[in-house]
């Protein structure tokens, strides 16, 4: 007597894994690992992928120097090495970049001396993990779609996991898993939807500081300069009516008042102002969703006139997310370490009456520019009041050969002098630099404004980019701080176009800062607004995005307890309908009546209609004389009647229905497309 | 404790919770009632990284790490109820048992229906000390066969079998309980060299003479004490080889013979049913038609498989209480 015998578990040798269990393990780690490749050093991610390579090639071809690596002496060496390493690198341990390079690692090494099941549990949920650590860096749309093919092969670890020795095959496996995951996807949105947020972290690791990006608290020559060849989006502004004009999106940050000769940097004063909020004439209502910059400021258009409020479905619950300095920036607490969306008010003008009298500093000078003090000391004298001279300057600026280059001369021990009269060329911060150092000259209060001039309409959004930034200068004149952007004197276009038509022929300006409309800048644009969308969708979804779900479903804010009432009862439900699902198709229609009615339908396109009285066999036989394919069209006919009548075993019933399935598509698809 | 409940409905809560239901009368569908579910240890080490995920999402206000959660959430979550119905409507319609000799092993085959549309897939069948798993494709049949081994005669009982299968995962394991009285029966280990049949012996006592000098000498084995003085191989003893016996050509064949348990002579239980049962053996393999009478059982003469299992099942209860 024979019985249908199958390898039973504990029939497999433990000690060694097979080959599905290690590929798909392989498969899981490589697709865990491809979005870490980005932002890891080089070497970490050398280590991490060269191991999972290494453990696969001594699988194939056993060599000595492979197995004593990959042995668990060679793994404790390279995990406590990579430690080590990494400790070294980052200069300290108890961070997330340092942790995330190190778990790269350890999951590597997990995987080199995998021997039990048990092992592979353990490396399953590090991968797991490790698919997580990757929107620490990225959660763009990419990195979402990147993860669902991992995901997909952690489905498929487990099932091989569970049965390797006569599991069905990997087509089959992922076939299977999609299901499952689409069978749970509801059930996942549904969490999503109403899992309640936090506002904020629960606890933050010491070292979390991330690179800062954009703007600093100072200036050199060069410094903005080089943030210009920068295509990143700085923030993204929605207005409440229509946008301000080129020549009033001045978005204000960083005011730098401390000059040492070279260097522009903040005078940091504990001082903050309260704020009037009378509306104002001329004022703009917007929302700005900031990219996180891990600095302390946020931006607002010149002059803000309100405090940011972090943006909620009603205004009474909104945080203030920064107080205002008596320059006039808006400065929060903490760096900003994540994408932040605040509405801001300002009012569009070029001066305003500061609340209190500027200090004596704002006249110092540094450096040795004996040339433009001179220079300065003459032109006051010519000039009939402070205002007259500031427009002097300009003029003077405007009338000269300067130049506005993003590629400026290097410049010498007496920067403003080399710049004045003989460079003549540079960009914004010079301009700005040589301009209050003038202004200091004549004894008038004057600084300088960093921030970013201009941004682009998209759709009904603007973008900044890090190309938009710019600096500018404010003199203080008659009680007022008015602003002077000296690079509007001798490239005008910057102010009132952008960078890209400023600069000549031949400057690094980056692709997106480019005037005109080229496809690539169009298809880049589209990708930008879906971005957006997705930002502001699914990144930026938190306890207010749920307020306002409840809001528009006519509900109050739900309370925990009933939270979970209706996750339970949903997913009550969410069981019922899976349970239900294979019952009513699978007896609804089988496979061949599928496929026959498929075909019906095909012939009905071709303009073949079944006759009621017809029999299959004489239906195939008009319908393949009336049409010029005919002949493909009764070998499938006549493949389907064979299909349903005559007795096939299994193998060769599934191997008939499932060249007829490709037929019948090859057919759809060539009448589709007019192929015959 | 009011007993009218339990007595007047015999699927009461207790019984379905204890599974006190001696017996479950085949074929018997899995329905839900009886199906247990719980995460395998793995399903448990993935609820954990799943924690661990969800507080890391919370901390760093991860939107993707809630939805990467929450996704793998719903894939554990799925995975349960097709652990679930993989079990679920299973017909178990009969279990074949296979005697066997003591020391030798015994099986239970056990046949599964499944008349659904799904595939059933590794649907592991286990009994205390043994299983065997298999697939039942839909509308389809298959059949697992428990092996258990065996080392005294009487009978060898099936016992409680757990179905349970992890498909499709390994993150839940589904289980349920099937209780059967069938039993296989363990027939007593034949001796490994037994005396010749006992000759036509028809005198009731029980007193037999031993026809050994019949035929030619087909060969010689050890002396076993009982062995008639004239069949011992004189020769050999002789010669300092030691005790051996001449064994003959059983010609009796087509010949009767009475087998009980004074016929053995012996008096120890079990060596005079281990006599039996390698006599009744030899008597099939020579075709030697026999009666058999022990206490409880007689067997009129006869011969074949039928004649030998009917005596075999009588020498392996014999004297065992039931």
């Amino acid at each position: 007597m024979k019985w249908p015998k199958r390898k039973s578990k504990k029939d497999n040798t433990l000690n060694r894994l097979d080959q599905r269990t290690l590929y798909a393990l392989a498969a899981l780690l490589f697709l865990s690992q491809l979005p870490h490749l980005l932002h890891l050093p080089i070497w970490v991610s050398i280590v991490g992928v060269g191991i999972v390579a290494l453990k696969i090639c001594v699988h194939h071809r056993s060599f000595a120097i492979g197995h004593f690596i990959l042995s668990p002496v060679g793994m404790s060496a390279i995990a406590i090495g990579g430690a080590v390493m990494v400790r070294a690198h980052y200069g300290y341990f108890l961070g997330r970049d340092p942790c995330v390079a190190f778990l790269f690692i350890l999951v590597s090494a997990k995987f080199a001396e995998v021997r039990r099941p048990a092992d592979s549990t353990l490396l399953l949920c590090l991968a797991g993990f490790l698919l997580l650590t990757q929107y620490f860096y990225s959660q763009s749309i990419l990195s979402a779609l990147i993860t669902l093919p991992a995901v997909l092969a952690l489905g498929n670890a487990l099932a091989v996991i569970r049965d390797s020795s006569n599991a069905p095959n990997t087509k089959n496996n992922l076939r299977m898993i999609g299901k499952l995951l689409l069978q749970g996807a509801p059930l996942a949105a549904l969490l999503f939807v109403v899992f309640p947020r936090l506002p904020g972290p629960l606890w933050s690791l010491p070292n979390d500081a991330s690179a800062k990006t954009g703007l600093s608290d100072s200036m050199a020559p060069g410094s903005i300069g080089s943030l210009s060849l920068s295509d990143e989006v700085a923030f993204r502004v929605e207005f409440k009516g229509s946008p301000p004009l080129m020549d009033q999106r001045y978005w204000r940050g960083p005011v730098l008042s401390n000059f040492d000769g070279q260097r522009w940097t903040a005078r940091e004063s504990a001082a903050r102002v309260r704020v009037s909020t009378k509306a104002k004439t001329n004022a703009s209502h917007y929302t700005v969703m900031m990219q996180p910059n891990h600095q302390k400021w946020l931006f607002a258009l010149d002059r803000p006139t309100s405090l940011p409020m972090s943006v909620t479905s009603d205004a009474t619950d909104g945080r203030v997310l920064a107080q205002m300095t008596p320059d006039l920036q808006l400065k929060s607490e903490k760096p900003i370490t994540r994408v932040t969306r605040y509405s801001q008010t300002s009012s569009l003008s070029d001066s305003f009456k500061p609340p209190i009298r500027p200090h004596a500093s704002l006249t110092q000078l540094a450096g040795n520019n004996p040339k433009a003090l001179a220079f300065a000391t003459r032109l006051r004298a010519e000039s009939n009041s402070n205002t007259a001279y500031a427009n002097a300057l300009l003029d003077h600026f405007n009338q000269n050969d300067f130049h506005y280059t993003l590629q400026p001369t290097l410049l010498g021990d007496n920067p403003v002098d080399d710049f004045l009269f003989s460079t003549r060329n540079g960009f914004c911060e010079h301009y700005a630099s040589a301009f209050v150092v003038l202004m200091r000259a004549a004894g008038i209060p004057s600084r300088v404004v960093t921030g970013y001039l201009g941004g682009e309409m998209n759709g009904n959004y603007m973008i900044v980019r890090q190309s938009d930034a710019h600096a500018w200068t404010e003199a203080y004149l008659n009680d007022r701080w008015v602003r002077f952007d000296p690079t509007g004197a001798v490239a005008p276009s910057r102010v009132d176009t952008n960078m890209a038509a400023a600069l000549g022929d031949g400057e690094p300006v980056p692709m997106m800062a480019r005037a005109g409309n080229g496809w690539l800048k169009r298809i880049k644009l589209g990708i930008d607004e879906m971005n957006h969308d997705w930002q502001r969708l699914v990144v930026d979804f938190n306890n207010e995005s749920q307020y306002r779900i409840w809001e528009k479903l006519g509900l109050p804010r739900l309370s925990l307890w009933q939270i979970t009432l209706l996750v339970l009862m949903l997913t009550a439900l969410w069981c019922l309908l899976v349970l239900g699902l294979p019952r009513t198709r699978g007896t609804a229609m089988n496979n061949e009546d599928r496929l026959w009615i498929r075909y019906t339908r095909l012939l009905q396109r071709f303009g073949v209609d079944r006759e009621s009285t017809e029999t299959p066999h004489e239906f195939i036989t008009r319908a393949s004389d009336a049409l010029p394919n005919g002949s493909a069209v009764h070998s499938l006919g006549q493949d389907l009647i064979s299909l349903r009548f005559k007795h096939l075993d299994k193998t060769q019933s599934k191997a008939l229905s499932a060249s007829i399935r490709r037929e019948l598509n090859s057919l759809y698809f060539r009448n589709m497309f007019k192929v015959h | 404790m009011t007993t009218a409940v339990t007595s007047s409905n015999p699927s009461s809560f207790k019984q379905r919770m204890f599974r006190t239901r001696p017996e479950d009368v085949l074929p018997l569908k899995i329905e839900h009632q009886r199906i247990y579910i719980l995460p395998t240890r793995r399903g448990l080490a993935f609820l954990f990284s799943l924690l661990i995920m969800l507080i890391a999402s919370v901390n760093y206000a991860l939107s993707l790490g809630y939805a990467l959660c929450f996704l793998l959430t719903g894939l554990f979550a799925a995975s349960l109820l097709h652990t679930y119905r993989n079990v679920a409507g299973i017909s178990f319609s009969q279990i074949k048992t296979t005697n066997a000799f003591a020391g030798e092993k015994v099986n239970f085959i056990i046949s599964m229906q499944n008349e659904t549309e799904l595939d059933r897939i590794g649907v592991t069948v286990k009994a205390t000390d043994a299983s065997d798993l298999a697939d039942v494709d839909a509308h389809g049949t298959a059949s697992v066969n428990i092996v258990k081994t065996t080392t005294k005669r009487g009978v060898r009982k099936l016992g409680r079998v757990t179905v349970t299968s992890t498909y499709p995962l390994g993150l839940w394991r589904t289980w349920c309980y099937i209780h059967n009285g069938v039993q296989a029966v363990v027939y007593p280990k034949p001796e490994k060299s037994p005396p010749p049949l006992p000759a036509h012996s028809i005198d009731a006592d029980g007193e037999s003479a031993h026809k050994s000098n019949q035929g030619e000498i087909a060969g010689l084995r050890e002396y076993i004490p009982g062995d008639a003085l004239s069949s011992i191989a004189w020769k050999a003893a002789a010669r300092g080889q030691g005790l051996y016996v001449k064994t003959f050509e059983e010609e009796n064949s087509g010949g009767q013979t009475h087998l009980s348990l004074s016929s053995t002579g012996l008096t120890e239980p079990e060596q005079q049913v281990s006599r039996l049962s390698a006599w009744i053996q030899s008597a099939e393999r020579t075709q030697t038609e026999y009666s058999f009478d022990i206490p409880g059982t007689h067997l009129d003469v006869g011969t074949g498989p039928k004649h030998m299992e009917r005596a075999l099942i009588a020498l392996a209860t014999y004297g065992l209480s039931s």
